[in-house]
């Protein structure tokens, strides 16, 4: 499944009472939530900003945060919860920075990486993803 | 390769290394022969990881999925990613042929997955 099911919608799986928290909440406070790929989460904000949270394991996301459709940064935490709430702050409007702070004791480097972050756009001399790459 | 706990959407599978670091987890889901990898350290070992996953499970795997992220995304991204080699591994370790893709998520400009099929 690769398409988004936009909430409120039938879903093929019971969602987990975190991940129904955030369906409801990002509805509420005026975003498009979605389920994609199987069981990916995201939502889009009107200004144009818009975030996803990726399945790297059974408790481990990523959290990818967009604006007008460019990746800014990826970052991997340690469960949804934390991905679902920093993810409401960047639709809210927080600046990329409140939310990686807010993020900072739920990080975890994915194993063959070295940073708990991909800054996709970055310069070399700023990103380790790049760096790797 | 460790059998974990089933979720709502199908049986996990995962390795570790030997510092107890989770290198590969990928998730069977329930009814059906797709395998959906969460994370893999190393594309190189991919092919052999998810021949474990089917030894294990004892089903037949014919179509595998997984988000790009880091090295493999970017390589996806610079055009530098080879599915033809990653077909010929597939095949090498999997038997049979195998098609692999990189499709576009049509969620942002940058979000890609892999589908790799048995023909």
């Amino acid at each position: 499944m690769s398409s988004q099911q936009f909430w409120p919608c039938t879903l093929s799986f019971k969602p987990t009472p975190e991940e129904l928290r955030f369906l409801e909440t990002a509805l509420a406070e005026g975003h498009r939530p979605y389920v994609c790929e199987i069981s990916d989460f995201g939502a889009d904000a009107d200004s144009g900003r818009a975030g996803q949270i990726v399945v790297r394991g059974r408790s481990r996301r990523e959290l990818v945060l967009i604006e007008s459709r460019k990746s800014i940064v990826s970052v991997f935490v340690s469960e949804f919860k934390f991905a679902a709430d920093a993810l409401l702050m960047w639709l809210g409007g927080a600046p990329v920075e409140t939310v990686l702070e807010h993020l900072k004791d739920h990080l975890v480097v994915m194993p063959g990486m070295t940073s708990s972050y991909i800054f996709p756009h970055a310069n070399a001399d700023t990103s380790d993803a790049a760096a790797k790459g | 390769m460790i059998e974990e706990a089933p979720d709502q959407l199908g049986q996990w599978f995962a390795r570790y290394s030997a510092e107890g670091d989770e290198v590969f987890s990928a998730r069977l889901l329930h009814g059906s022969q797709t395998l959906e990898i969460a994370w893999t350290d190393n594309m190189l070992w991919l092919a052999h990881r998810i021949r474990s996953v089917q030894d294990c499970a004892g089903v037949e795997i014919n179509k595998i999925t997984g988000r790009a992220s880091d090295l493999l995304l970017s390589q996806i991204r610079n055009g530098t990613f080879d599915p033809q080699s990653l077909s010929r591994r597939l095949a090498r370790v999997l038997g049979g042929k195998w098609d692999v893709a990189a499709e576009h998520i049509p969620v942002s400009d940058d979000a890609w997955r892999l589908i790799m099929a048995r023909r």
